[in-house]
């Protein structure tokens, strides 16, 4: 007994799902205190489909990618893109949302564009995609300095404060987040072809199960109507977010 | 995956050690910034304390009180994301350096009232029958004497500052910790942090030993 409370907790589900709680629209918390959002549904769909239960715990972004290889969590989401980097160290089952990066700035600044931040201090997300497409642009953008975050609302209330001149972070979350606060504005979208999918340890069997269960979800046109639910729009039918790719292989 | 290829990945390592070198001269200067500004201060407050007009006396005891009940965490966040509001914009450096400084002044007053409180009154007594000034009989009497018994407990709140500064990863400062969180997100593989554990207790080690020492070696002056 003593020993279940020590070691369990987190293993009390059938899946543990690590998700960067506060990741809009993917998977925050409500004004009631619940976990909801995109990928959450997700999960739950996928955990019911498979006769499993689903518990979520709050893991920041950067904490993520231990946590799977650890067995800490089974899955783990957070808009979280496949990359050739983390598939050496993690698996993932075939993507459902295609994304790119944004820049964000205050409303009242003047900047259009990327090329206006020439000498200006841009926030990322720590060991996040927008963090790896800036730092790889620095020197071509004359950017500053960058500065680390913790996630999206500390980077927000630091270019309130001015000590940052813009965001750089994936355009979904943003779009969502800015959506009733116009003091923010989003001034340039920037492409990056990446896609977002669930991440496991690697050679973890759950992936192709998983991956299955995906596959008939967009069959079913579940995962579009999810789009539907938390975007307002369709997804487009050339998006991974409509393709399905049985015997999903990541390149 | 093995234990060794997860923890401790050789081309994880290889490819991360500038990023963590780069994150510990930032966690080093930052501790030692903050440790020579906290000992200048604490021995003012500590005097002030002691020997102050007794208005001045009470704002240093409310100093050290509050700044010991204080969480770090909390202070440091207030100095960082709070203060902006009402006009005073700290970078994240300054913002750690602020508050960690702040905190140890507290702590080091403490130490150092406690090591001058501990000199017996005879010693001041005969410095002023000896018809010493107040700044000699400080400086040549008492001083010399209250910083051997405060020299361990000093080293031990130095350990406890440099440690402290991982804190400051919260504010968007790349030390040694955000540097390896950063790394360990980059690559996937926990690797980094594992080096930084193993930075840290590098740097820390020689100064736990040294407090072992010193103590030692001070009980044994006393005899």
């Amino acid at each position: 007994m003593l020993l279940a409370a020590i070691s369990g907790g987190a293993h009390a589900a059938d899946l543990t799902v690590g998700a960067n709680i506060g990741n809009v629209p993917w998977e925050f918390q409500n004004a009631e205190g619940q976990f909801v959002g995109f990928e959450l549904d997700l999960v739950s769909e996928v955990g019911s489909r498979l006769n499993k239960s689903v518990e979520i715990v709050n893991i920041p972004f950067n904490g993520l990618f231990s946590a799977v290889q650890s067995g800490r969590v089974d899955i783990a989401v957070s808009s979280i893109s496949i990359t050739e980097k983390r598939l050496a160290s993690v698996a993932f089952a075939q993507p459902y949302y295609d994304s790119a990066q944004s820049l964000t700035v205050v409303n009242g600044n003047s900047a259009t564009g990327l090329l206006d931040m020439r000498d200006k201090v841009i926030g990322v997300d720590t060991g996040s995609t927008g963090d790896i497409w800036t730092t790889a642009n620095r020197t071509k953008y004359g950017f500053a300095d960058i500065r680390r975050f913790e996630g999206l609302a500390l980077a927000m209330l630091d270019m309130q404060t001015g000590r940052i001149d813009g965001y750089i972070s994936d355009i979904p979350a943003l779009e969502y987040f800015i959506k009733d606060k116009p003091y923010f504005k989003i001034i340039q979208r920037i492409e990056t072809g990446e896609n977002y999918s669930m991440m496991f340890a690697r050679k973890n069997p759950l992936v192709q199960e998983v991956d299955k269960v995906i596959s008939e979800l967009k069959r079913e046109g579940y995962i579009a109507e999810l789009h539907e639910k938390w975007f307002g729009t369709v997804p487009a039918e050339s998006s991974s977010t409509v393709i399905v790719i049985d015997g999903y292989e990541p390149q | 995956m093995s234990f060794v290829e997860t923890f401790f990945n050789w081309d994880v390592f290889v490819s991360s050690f500038p990023l963590l070198l780069s994150g510990l001269r930032i966690t080093l200067l930052l501790g030692v910034v903050s440790i020579i500004a906290g000992l200048v201060s604490g021995l003012f407050i500590a005097l002030i304390r002691i020997y102050g007009a007794r208005p001045l006396g009470i704002v240093a005891k409310v100093y050290t009180d509050i700044f010991r009940s204080i969480p770090i965490l909390v202070l440091l966040i207030v100095v960082y994301y709070a203060l902006p509001f009402v006009g005073l914009r700290l970078s994240p450096f300054m913002s750690a350096a602020v508050a960690l400084t702040l905190v140890s002044g507290a702590y080091t007053a403490e130490i150092f009232r406690a090591g001058i409180e501990a000199i017996p009154s005879g010693q001041f007594e005969a410095s002023q029958a000896l018809g010493l000034g107040y700044r000699h009989m400080m400086v040549d009497v008492i001083l010399p004497q209250a910083v051997r018994i405060v020299i361990p407990p000093l080293t031990n709140n130095c350990i406890n500052v440099i440690k402290d500064t991982a804190l400051a990863s919260v504010v968007a400062m790349p030390d040694l910790l955000k540097q390896a969180t950063q790394a360990q997100a980059l690559e996937a593989n926990p690797t980094p942090l594992i080096v930084a554990a193993l930075m840290y207790v590098a740097i820390l080690w020689p100064l736990v030993i040294l407090v072992g020492r010193l103590e030692k070696s001070f009980r044994r002056g006393d005899r």
